[in-house]
C-alpha cells in the first residue's frame, strides 16, 4: 500500500487490494455551509469490512464530512456506497442504502424509551422477527441497556446513551457505520470498553466502519487505516502503524 | 430553505447605473425618489374626491399603526399578533379624552402614548420569556380580548366606551383659519377638513418614520436587530439586550396607538368592532404584503389595508360560472386569505422586498467597506462577495 | 345539588368535545411545533360536509360522519403537502400567514357554498327532550354519554396508532428529534402529512358532535376552538393525554364557575361571553408562568 507523508491536497486514495468494490467512495468532496466552504476535494476510500479513522482537530471538518456522506449537506463530488452514486439523494434514502450515523450527541430519541429507540433503528427494515432477534442479541451485548428497556432514553447515563446509540444504528443492519466521536464526553473507562464492543461488532459482523475522531489512542488501535484531516483537506494518510509513528501525529493527537 | 432570507438578499445581476454609498450622485438618485413621492403626496387631497381622500388618511392612520407592529415583529423579532388592541386603546384614549373631559387632539395625542407605551411595557416584559407561536397565541388571545373587556359593564367600562357600538367624537378636527387660505386646502368646508385631515396625518406619519429609524439606527436599536434571527447570541448578550427589547416593544405599543388615534379621528368614532381578531388579522396581512421589517413597506401596508377593503368590497367578478362573486359576497373574505397565502409563497418580504430587487436592478449602491477592525471572518475563510445591505435600515 | 351536578354533566359533555379538537391540535403541534390556526375552519368544513351529506344525500349521520372524517384526513395531508411543507418550519410569520389565510378562505368558500344562516345540525345520538338519565334530579344527557364514550374511543384509537404501529413510531420519533429521524430513515414528509391527516380527521369528529349544540355555521367553530387552544396550552402543547384532562379541567372551570357566578349579586355580570375571557386568561397565564403546561415537555431552546 502506498503511503504519502508529504502534506498534499487529496491525492488518490489507497487502491482497494481485495477485487470487490470499495464499500465507500469519496472522490473529490466539497462541501460547504451557505458562503463558507468547510471540505476541499476530498478523496479517501473505506474497503469492506475495514475500520478506519479520521483524525483532526476541532473545526478540520470531520463532522462536516460524515454529515456530507449522509446527504445533510451541500455537497459537489462523488459520493459511492457499494459502487452506487448517493449524490442527491436525500437523508433517509442514504440511510435505507445501507448507511448508519452515530452523530455526535448520540442521535437518540430522548423522550422514548431504550426499546422504542432500538424499534427506530430497524425502521428501514421489515423482517419482524428478525428485528426482535437482534433487539435480544444487543440487550446481550449490552445488558445495561437490557435492565432499562422502557426507560426513556434522555434519562440514561452518558456511557449508556452511546451504547445505545450505537445498537440502534446497527440495527438497520449496515453496510457502513459511521461514528462521530464517539469517546466525547465518556470517562476513559467506559471509552475503553466501548471501543472494545466496536472491535468485537467488526470481527463479528464485518461491519465497515468510519469513525471520526480526536482521541486518536484508541482510534489507531481500533483502525487499520486512517487519515488525517485539516482546514478540510486530508493531509495525511496512512495504515494506522504508519501513523502512530509519525511525527506530526504524534504531536498533533498524541500527545507525545 | 428560508424562503425570508432568499429574499433579502440583493441581485447580483447587472444594474443600469452603479453609485457608491453617499456620494454625491447616491444623494441626487435620493432625492429625486423622495421628489416623486412628495409629489405624489401632494397630488392626493388635490386631484382626489374627498372620500378618497379620508382613505388615504385612514391609510395613513394604518400605516403608523403598521410601522409600530413592524418595529415589534420586523425588527425585535416578538411575533405579536394582538398589537390591534394598542391601536384601539390609542383610540379609545383620544375619544374618550376629547369628548368627556375636552382636551384637544394633539393633548390626547401624548396621553395616548404614553399610555401604550406602559402598556406595552406590560405585555412586552413577559414577552422575553416565550418564545415563537407560544407568544404568538398569547398575543393573539389579547387580541380577542381586547373587544370584549371593552364591553363589560362593571366598573363603568361599557359606558365610557360604549360598549358595543362605540361613541362618536363630538369635537371634528377643522382647519384653523390661517391654513383655509394654503393651496392644498381649498375647496368647500368638506374637502377643506378632509385635506387638513390628511395633511396632519401625513405630517405626523413623517415625525413617527423618523424617529423610528433614528431608534432603529441607534445602538439598542441595531443590536436589537442584530440578535432577532440568533437566539444564542441573544442568550450571551446580557441583559441589556432583553431591556432594550422591552422598551423597543414598548415603542412600537406607542407607535401603533398613535396610528389608533389617527384612526379615530378620522372615523369620528370608535368602536369594538374596529379592533377585533379580524382587523388583527387585516394589519397583519397589511404588515407582511407590505413588507416585514421594512420601514416603508408600512406605508403600503396601510395602503393594502383599507384599499382592499374596498377593492373586495366593490369586485364583481363573473367570468367563471362556478366562482362567481358578487357584491358582498362572502367569497370576498377569500381574497383576503388568497392574499396572504399568496405572499407567503411568493413575496415573503412583502411588495417592499420586490421594489428593492428592482432598484437594485437599476442602481447599485456599493456599501463604503467596513474599517479592517469591524473584520470578524478568519483568513482562512473563502472571501465572500459582499452584498447589499439588509432591507429596511437604510433606503 | 341538583344544579350542581347539571353543571357537572354540562362540563362533561363541552371537555368531550373540547378534547377532540385539542388532540387534533397538539398533534400537529408535537409532529412540527406549529400552531394550526386553520384547525377550526378545517373542522368547520368537515362539518358542513356532514350536514351536506345527510340532508341532501339523505345519507345516515354515522356513514356521514365517516366519510366526512375519510375526506379531511385527504384534504389534511394535502394541506401539509402543499401548503405547510414548502416552508421554513422555524420561520413562524410565514407560517401563521398561512394558516391564517387558510382559515379565511374555507370560512369564506363555506359561507358562499352553503349560506351564511345558520342551521340546524343532526344530531348523532338520540336526543330528543326526553332522552336523558335522570340522577340526584340533573339531566345526564344521552348525548353527553355518547359524547364521551365517543372521545374515549378516540384517544383509545390514538393511543393505538401512536404506540403499536410502526408510522404512530415514525410520529412520535419526528415529534422528539427531527434530525435524528431522518438518520434512522424515517420518511419525514409522509409521517407530518399523515399527522396533518389524521388531525383533520379529528376535527371533523369534533365538530359533528358539538354542531347540534350550536347550530351550523361558518364561524361555530371558531368560539369552540379557543377553548380546546386554553385546553392544549393548560395540558401542555405536546401532550396528547395534557390535552385531554385540560379539556376537561377548562370545561369545568368555565361549566361551574360562570354558573355559579350568575347566582352571586355581585358578579351577575359575567355573561357567557366571559367564559372566552376565562379562556384567554388561562391561555396567558400558563404561557407566562409554565409554557410546557402541565405535562408537556419542558423544552430547552432548540439550537
Amino acid at each position: 500500500m502506498s503511503t504519502t507523508d508529504e502534506t498534499t491536497s487529496g491525492g488518490e486514495g489507497l487502491a482497494a487490494t481485495a477485487t470487490e468494490a470499495a464499500a465507500l467512495e469519496i472522490r473529490n468532496l466539497d462541501a460547504r455551509y451557505g458562503q463558507i466552504q468547510v471540505l476541499r476535494n476530498l478523496t479517501f476510500t473505506v474497503n469492506p469490512g475495514e475500520v478506519v479513522v479520521i483524525l483532526g482537530a476541532n473545526g478540520a471538518g470531520k463532522t462536516t464530512t460524515l454529515r456530507a456522506i449522509c446527504g445533510m449537506v451541500t455537497t459537489s463530488g462523488s459520493i459511492i456506497l457499494d459502487g452506487q452514486d448517493m449524490r442527491g439523494k436525500d437523508t433517509a434514502e442514504i440511510v435505507r442504502r445501507g448507511v448508519a450515523h452515530v452523530p455526535q450527541g448520540r442521535g437518540t430519541f430522548p423522550e422514548l424509551s431504550v426499546l422504542d429507540n432500538l424499534h427506530l433503528g430497524a425502521y428501514v427494515r421489515r423482517d419482524r422477527k428478525a428485528i426482535e432477534e437482534d433487539i435480544a442479541r444487543w440487550f446481550e451485548v449490552f445488558p445495561r441497556l437490557a435492565e432499562r428497556k422502557s426507560q426513556a432514553a434522555g434519562s440514561l447515563s452518558g456511557g449508556e446513551q452511546q451504547m445505545l446509540a450505537v445498537a440502534r444504528a446497527m440495527m438497520s443492519r449496515p453496510k457502513v457505520l459511521l461514528l462521530d466521536e464517539p469517546s466525547l464526553g465518556l470517562a476513559p473507562l467506559i471509552i475503553e470498553d466501548l471501543f472494545n464492543r466496536f472491535s468485537e461488532i467488526n470481527q463479528e459482523t464485518n461491519t465497515t466502519m468510519l469513525i471520526v475522531e480526536q482521541n486518536a489512542n484508541l482510534a489507531l488501535d481500533l483502525a487499520s487505516r486512517g487519515y488525517v484531516l485539516e482546514s478540510g483537506q486530508i493531509v495525511l494518510e496512512g495504515t494506522s502503524d504508519e501513523l502512530r509513528t509519525n511525527e506530526g501525529v504524534r504531536e498533533a493527537y498524541l500527545g507525545a | 430553505m428560508s424562503m425570508m432570507i432568499k429574499s433579502r438578499t440583493a441581485s447580483a445581476a447587472r444594474s443600469l447605473v452603479t453609485v457608491r454609498q453617499a456620494s454625491p450622485q447616491h444623494r441626487t438618485f435620493q432625492a429625486i425618489g423622495w421628489g416623486i413621492f412628495a409629489f405624489a403626496a401632494i397630488l392626493v387631497p388635490l386631484m382626489m374626491p374627498n372620500f378618497r381622500v379620508t382613505q388615504f388618511g385612514q391609510a395613513i392612520a394604518f400605516g403608523i399603526a403598521i410601522l409600530g407592529m413592524n418595529l415589534a415583529i420586523g425588527y425585535a423579532g416578538l411575533l405579536s399578533l394582538g398589537h390591534i388592541a394598542f391601536m384601539g386603546t390609542g383610540a379609545y384614549m383620544t375619544m374618550i379624552l376629547v369628548n368627556d373631559y375636552h382636551w384637544d387632539y394633539w393633548e390626547s395625542f401624548f396621553a395616548a402614548i404614553v399610555v401604550c407605551f406602559v402598556f406595552g411595557l406590560i405585555v412586552g416584559l413577559p414577552a422575553l420569556r416565550i418564545r415563537g407561536l407560544y407568544l404568538a397565541l398569547a398575543t393573539f388571545a389579547l387580541a380577542y380580548t381586547f373587544p370584549i373587556i371593552l364591553k363589560v359593564e362593571q366598573w363603568g367600562i361599557a359606558k365610557r366606551t360604549g360598549g358595543d357600538n362605540g361613541r362618536t367624537i363630538t369635537e371634528v378636527l377643522r382647519p384653523p383659519s390661517w391654513a383655509r387660505d394654503l393651496p392644498t386646502i381649498k375647496g368647500n368646508p368638506q374637502e377643506q377638513q378632509a385635506a387638513w385631515q390628511y395633511w396632519c396625518f401625513f405630517f405626523t406619519a413623517c415625525i413617527a418614520f423618523l424617529l423610528v429609524r433614528n431608534l432603529l439606527k441607534s445602538r439598542p436599536g441595531r443590536a436589537v436587530n442584530a440578535v432577532r434571527d440568533n437566539q444564542i447570541g441573544a442568550a450571551v448578550s446580557g441583559v441589556n439586550l432583553s431591556v432594550y427589547k422591552v422598551v423597543i416593544f414598548g415603542i412600537s405599543a406607542a407607535v401603533t396607538g398613535l396610528g389608533g388615534c389617527l384612526l379615530a379621528i378620522s372615523l369620528a368614532s370608535v368602536g369594538p368592532s374596529s379592533f377585533d381578531a379580524n382587523y388583527a388579522i387585516l394589519t397583519l396581512m397589511g404588515l407582511v404584503v407590505g413588507g416585514v421589517a421594512t420601514l416603508h413597506g408600512s406605508w403600503i401596508g396601510g395602503l393594502v389595508v383599507v384599499f382592499l377593503q374596498d377593492l373586495a368590497s366593490r369586485v364583481t367578478f363573473t367570468a367563471i360560472p362556478f366562482f362567481k362573486i358578487e357584491r358582498g359576497s362572502p367569497l370576498t373574505r377569500a381574497i383576503f386569505g388568497l392574499v396572504l397565502v399568496l405572499v407567503a409563497f411568493f413575496a415573503p418580504g412583502g411588495l417592499m422586498s420586490l421594489c428593492h430587487q428592482i432598484k437594485a436592478r437599476l442602481i447599485k449602491v456599493i456599501p463604503n467597506p467596513p474599517p479592517d477592525a469591524d473584520r470578524i471572518t478568519p483568513a482562512w475563510v473563502e472571501p465572500v462577495e459582499e452584498e447589499g445591505t439588509l432591507s429596511g435600515v437604510s433606503s | 345539588m341538583q344544579l350542581f351536578l347539571q353543571r357537572v354533566f354540562d362540563g362533561l359533555n363541552n371537555g368531550a368535545v373540547y378534547a377532540v379538537v385539542a388532540i387534533a391540535l397538539v398533534l400537529i403541534f408535537k409532529a412540527t411545533t406549529l400552531v394550526n390556526f386553520a384547525q377550526a375552519s378545517m373542522a368547520m368544513f368537515g362539518t358542513y360536509l356532514v350536514w351536506m351529506f345527510v340532508t341532501q344525500q339523505h345519507w345516515g349521520i354515522w356513514f356521514a360522519i365517516a366519510v366526512a372524517m375519510a375526506i379531511s384526513a385527504v384534504a389534511g395531508a394535502a394541506i401539509e403537502r402543499v401548503l405547510i411543507r414548502p416552508f421554513d418550519p422555524t420561520d413562524h410569520l410565514p407560517l401563521v400567514m398561512i394558516t391564517f389565510g387558510l382559515a379565511a378562505i374555507l370560512e369564506a368558500i363555506a359561507g358562499w357554498k352553503w349560506g351564511l344562516e345558520f342551521h340546524k345540525f343532526p344530531s348523532p345520538f338520540p336526543s330528543a327532550p326526553g332522552d336523558y338519565i335522570g340522577i340526584g334530579g340533573a339531566r345526564l344527557r344521552y348525548e353527553t354519554i355518547g359524547t364521551l364514550l365517543m372521545m374515549l374511543a378516540m384517544i383509545g384509537v390514538v393511543f393505538l396508532i401512536l404506540n403499536k404501529t410502526k408510522i404512530g413510531l415514525a410520529f412520535r420519533a419526528v415529534s422528539s428529534t427531527l434530525e435524528s429521524s431522518r438518520l434512522v430513515g424515517v420518511k419525514v414528509g409522509a409521517t407530518l402529512m399523515f399527522g396533518w391527516a389524521l388531525a383533520a380527521a379529528l376535527g371533523t369528529l369534533g365538530g359533528a358532535m358539538v354542531a347540534r349544540q350550536t347550530n351550523l355555521e361558518p364561524a361555530f367553530m371558531a368560539k369552540l376552538v379557543i377553548f380546546s387552544f386554553a385546553a392544549a396550552v393548560l395540558g401542555g402543547l405536546d401532550s396528547i393525554g395534557g390535552a385531554v384532562i385540560g379539556a376537561f379541567i377548562v370545561a369545568m372551570i368555565q361549566s361551574l364557575l360562570v354558573g355559579y357566578a350568575q347566582q352571586i349579586p355581585g358578579l351577575h355580570w359575567m355573561k357567557s361571553n366571559y367564559s372566552l375571557v376565562i379562556a384567554f386568561v388561562v391561555i396567558l397565564v400558563v404561557l407566562l408562568f409554565k409554557p410546557e403546561g402541565l405535562f408537556g415537555t419542558k423544552r430547552i431552546e432548540r439550537v
